[in-house]
């Protein structure tokens, strides 16, 4: 693991797809590119401070791209809505310290739905 | 560090199984997860050598990933199967139309033969014009109702033998929540059965029983199948919403819930004075029902009489009676109820259909009955036909002048499963 101190942290890009019906809640977008500083952004307006970028900032970020009242089909209470599975570079979040997995540079990250019918 | 896979012990883990909680790899999670299905399909003895069975496709992950799997288990343990997609166009704009395009390509990608049935040719209404008509609160009603009919018909047009469908146990354990919720006895016992009766025409099945709809979807992933997922522009469905939403958020905490519940469920059996309510056959389309008119057909006609309500919630039974009555004594049965083939016809139909089927072959058609492999036919190589310890002698479906108990074959054995690594 690298530890960087916060300032001096470059920015990092990493790419988001969705899958399963979760694109209609992002403007049926496939994918999008994210800069680790719109979550800073993001974080700093909610006057929330973290020294490392985690998923469940990228995941809350996110979520304010959702039009409120669709908003909790993707997050419950700040967290991923259940029935919503994340692969990490094609791995399985639950491998890579789910909600807690720092985020890094040329990442690539899969929200997929099992809510919808089958 | 990445994690290596508990299995192989050799390759990247890249998924967490919720049914072991171990960490596995790629090729690992493929073949446990498709052994596991064909042990089901062996214990539950759902297959028998040269059956037809058809697959009951939407379009949806778990119908896809159904499809390509037994397909590929068909293939490597030579069930002898012959499999067919079978899917029901409910007329739903925006949704079904488009998911209707995915079955297609499956069927190209699959190789394998695909039957539509449309409520509006079979009823005379699609859903878009029932809802039109009824507003958007009774809607599923009227398309569980109608599906169920559909895919009974489907199964006769295309002469198979069993329907498998992608239900999987995500969806078995919600079923049995709400079964209980709602306490509906029957159901309840129903929903548990992998194989269930259907109403003589075929069987039905759900092999991915004890599949979980974590491991189908993250099948479906990294096989890069094509599947569709929007929701039924009509889905309401707010009490299923919430019985889905807890029991995810009880499988995020422990994922062995989804397989405790079904095993509740199981063990949960009806008591010996509770009377199941009888099944007999409508009077007007044949289709089995506990009435003298099946719901279906209970619900076309107010449709067709502009009044929807009825066969809506509780329906007296003498209004079911009154109504089977006046249909016995109009002449001219008026309305789709001429338009909707009779079950018997289709049933002959299927009969033809069967016996064209055997002369091609070059074997004479048989009644109903059992293969053998005694008696000098050849039938299909493996034969699970009989019943050895069955008391009667059955004559060999084949009429080759053997009879059950002449059968040397084996079931078809459970594979010991060897990783390949
Ligand atoms: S949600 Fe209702 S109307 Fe839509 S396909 Fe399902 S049962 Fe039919
Ligand atoms: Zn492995
Ligand atoms: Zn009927
Ligand atoms: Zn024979």
């Amino acid at each position: 693991m690298v530890n960087m101190e916060p300032s001096m942290k470059e920015s990092i890009n990493i790419k988001v797809e969705f899958k399963g019906g979760l694109e209609m809640l992002f403007d049926n977008k496939l994918s999008l590119d994210i800069n680790s500083k719109d979550i800073e952004e993001y974080l700093k307006k909610q006057e929330t401070k973290t020294e490392k970028l985690r998923m469940l900032d990228l995941i809350n970020y996110l979520s304010t791209l959702i039009k409120p009242n669709e908003r909790d089909l993707f997050v419950d209470d700040k967290r991923l809505r259940a029935g919503i599975l994340v692969l990490i570079n094609d791995t399985d979040w639950e491998l890579e310290g789910e909600g807690e997995h720092e985020l890094e540079d040329k990442e690539s990250i899969c929200f997929i739905s099992t809510l919808h019918g089958g | 560090m990445a994690r290596k896979c508990e299995l192989c012990q050799a390759n990247k883990a890249v998924l967490k199984r919720p049914k072991t909680l171990q960490a596995i790899c790629r090729e690992c999670f493929y073949l446990v997860f498709e052994t596991e299905i064909h042990h089901t399909i062996v214990q539950s003895n759902l297959f028998k050598p040269g059956m037809r069975v058809a697959i009951g496709a939407s379009g949806g992950k778990d119908s896809t990933v159904l499809a390509y799997v037994l397909k590929t288990l068909n293939e490597r343990y030579n069930y002898g199967v012959e499999l067919f997609l079978l899917s029901i166009d409910e007329g739903i704009r925006g949704y079904r139309d488009d998911s209707l395009e995915t079955v297609k390509r499956n069927q190209e990608q699959y190789q394998l033969p695909l039957k539509i049935i449309s409520y509006k040719e079979l009823y005379g209404w699609s859903m878009d014009d029932i809802v039109e008509a009824v507003g958007r609160k009774n809607n599923c009603t009227f398309c569980g109702v109608f599906r169920r009919q559909a895919l009974d018909r489907g199964a006769l047009m295309l002469d198979v033998d069993h329907i498998v469908t992608g239900h999987n146990a995500d969806d078995i354990a919600e079923t049995i929540l709400m079964n209980i919720m709602r306490g509906d006895i029957a159901r309840l016992q129903r929903c548990t059965e992998i194989v269930t009766a259907g109403d003589g025409c075929c069987k039905r099945s759900k092999p991915f029983k004890y599949t979980y709809e974590k491991e189908i979807v993250m099948y479906a992933y990294f096989k890069k199948l094509d599947y569709f997922s929007t929701e039924c522009t009509y889905s309401p469905n707010a009490y299923r919403g919430f019985a889905r939403t807890f029991l995810k958020d009880l499988e995020a905490i422990r994922p062995s819930s989804i397989l405790d519940i079904i095993r509740s469920g199981e063990a949960m059996q009806v008591k010996s004075e509770i009377e199941l309510p009888k099944q007999s056959s409508c009077e007007r389309c044949g289709y089995m029902s506990s009435n003298r008119l099946c719901k279906a057909c209970v619900l076309l006609e107010g449709l067709n009489r502009g009044v929807p309500k009825l066969g809506i919630g509780k329906t007296k039974k003498s209004d079911w009676d009154k109504l089977a009555d006046e249909q016995n004594s109009s002449s001219d049965n008026s309305g789709a109820a001429q338009m909707m083939v009779k079950f018997d016809e289709l049933r002959l139909q299927a009969q033809k259909q069967r016996e064209e089927r055997l002369l091609l072959n070059g074997k004479q058609g048989g009644s109903d009955g059992y293969y053998c492999s005694g008696g000098g036919c050849d039938a299909p190589q493996k034969i699970t036909c009989c019943s050895k310890n069955s008391s009667t002698k059955q004559n060999c479906k084949n009429s080759c002048g053997g009879t059950s108990d002449s059968c040397q074959s084996d079931p078809i054995e459970a594979t010991t499963v060897v990783s390949s690594k």
